[in-house]
């Protein structure tokens, strides 16, 4: 083991917050992410070494997450029917029931859930997680070009559903997208 | 979703507003949005976006036993991995905070533009606005030259011709008659990041100005005014009232003096 193990343990617990939002994001209820970030600790811990110094931890714990959540839908393939946070309580590993709040979503936070997976991805890891979109696509697997159309798309998308909401997005007061000139 | 806006594509925009635009794709952004105001209004929606979905998810507390559990986790790794240096693998919030941990989140987005920005360049091409009027007020009588740049037209430009400075010496909320039946009146004193006595005021003639004036130099000065759109009815991407806020946080504008501090700044300028 390299000596890295001693700085990847405390900085798994100092982005525990991060992980977990992010695992949020994909898999929409707590007990599901909270799983989905163990697992990546562990695996995070036994392949410490793959993890390059100088770069963002929290986008390599990301891609960590990102896979053990494809592998997991790709065995159980009921994720899409999934509806956001069904449980609510979470199973230790102690074995005791620990009461979790329900997701408390904001109107934006609604509309973001509403957006294609691959939408709601790449918004979350460069809006919320505050990724460039080289470290996003290092984390999804995809060129830099599909990160930004998609990206574009998931942006025109939410301010789409936030104008439904009566939440004007942009400087227009009346027009959710452009004005009536040309 | 790629549109052409004069060789400008959507993801242009984007990557202009969230600070990843190369110089070259930044300057010409940054043309456009001075001359047409729909893509002003979709770089601030890529903004926005941005800025709704950083608020919409706050990291939440950690529930205990996901903690616990990736502790005894680590523990584990470290006890088979390097028995000696146990210790350090003990989880440490705090150093890793403050540590090493800050090495590996650099903030990126200094490049990206100011929201205020990009309302600006909007709002000099929807209203009646000038940033830099350059009209110095010297004392009570107006004792400069006209502005000799801007878009300083209609109420804007009407700043130059009023007795202004004498409104600018009276207290916050105080109204100041300018002759011919306008008025005038400071709204908040403040400092901007240079340290210079700032005051927003308006002026109500036949149209209503807005205005930031700070004293340099011996010398008010109107840094920033803009006319409220006059007809209601038509394409109003921003109100006299937004372009005054974009522009407050754009100077780094302090919080508004007290009645009293604003007192002694003022009678300090005598």
């Amino acid at each position: 083991m390299s000596a890295q193990d001693d700085t990847i343990g405390p900085m798994l617990i100092a982005f525990l917050p991060t992980m977990r939002r992010f695992a949020l994001s994909l898999a929409r209820q707590h007990d599901v992410a909270d799983d989905l970030v163990q697992s990546a600790c562990e695996r995070a811990l036994l392949n410490a070494g793959s993890f390059q110094p100088g770069t963002r931890f929290d986008a390599w714990m990301f891609r960590i997450i990102r896979n053990l959540w494809i592998d997991r839908i790709r065995r159980t393939n009921t994720q899409a029917a999934a509806p956001v946070e069904e449980a609510d309580a979470v199973v230790g590993t102690d074995g005791v029931a620990v009461a979790t709040s329900r997701l408390e979503l904001s109107d934006t936070a609604q509309a973001i859930h509403q957006l294609p997976d691959e939408q709601r991805e790449v918004l979350t890891l460069v809006c919320v997680e505050g990724l460039s979109y080289a470290e996003a696509a290092g984390v999804m697997g995809v060129p830099v070009g599909t990160v930004m159309s998609r990206l574009a798309r998931a942006r025109t998308k939410l301010a789409a559903l936030l104008a439904e909401k009566g939440i004007s997005v942009g400087a227009a007061r009346s027009s959710p997208t452009r004005g009536s000139r040309s | 979703m790629t549109e052409l806006n004069g060789g400008l594509t959507d993801e242009m925009l984007m990557a202009y507003a969230d600070g990843e635009a190369s110089p070259e794709e930044a300057a010409a952004v940054e043309a456009a949005l001075e001359s047409d105001p729909a893509i002003a209004e979709r770089v601030l929606m890529f903004q926005d976006t941005r800025a709704l979905a950083q608020t919409a998810f706050a990291p939440e507390p950690v529930p205990d036993a996901l903690k616990a559990s990736v502790e005894a986790m680590i523990a584990r790794h470290g006890s088979a991995a390097a028995p000696a240096a146990q210790d350090n693998t003990v989880p440490a919030d705090d150093a890793a905070a403050e540590g090493n941990v800050v090495a590996f989140r650099p903030r990126r987005t200094s490049a990206a533009p100011a929201r205020g920005q990009v309302f600006m360049a909007m709002a000099a091409s929807v209203l009646g606005l000038a940033i830099g009027v350059g009209a110095f007020f010297a004392g009570s009588e107006f004792g400069g030259s006209p502005p000799a740049t801007g878009p300083a037209t209609g109420g804007v430009g009407q700043l130059a011709s009023l007795p202004i400075g004498e409104g600018l010496r009276a207290p916050s909320g105080e109204t100041v008659a300018l002759g011919d039946g306008g008025v005038m009146r400071a709204i908040t004193t403040f400092r901007n990041a240079s340290g210079d006595l700032c005051r927003d005021f308006e002026v109500e003639t036949d149209e209503s100005v807005t205005g930031v004036a700070c004293h340099r130099g011996g010398a008010w000065q109107v840094d920033f005014a803009v006319a409220q759109a006059v007809d209601p009815g038509g394409y109003a991407p921003a109100s006299g009232a937004e372009a005054l806020d974009a522009y407050l946080s754009t100077i780094d504008a302090g919080a508004p003096l007290g009645a009293a501090e604003e007192k002694a700044a003022l009678d300090a300028l005598r």
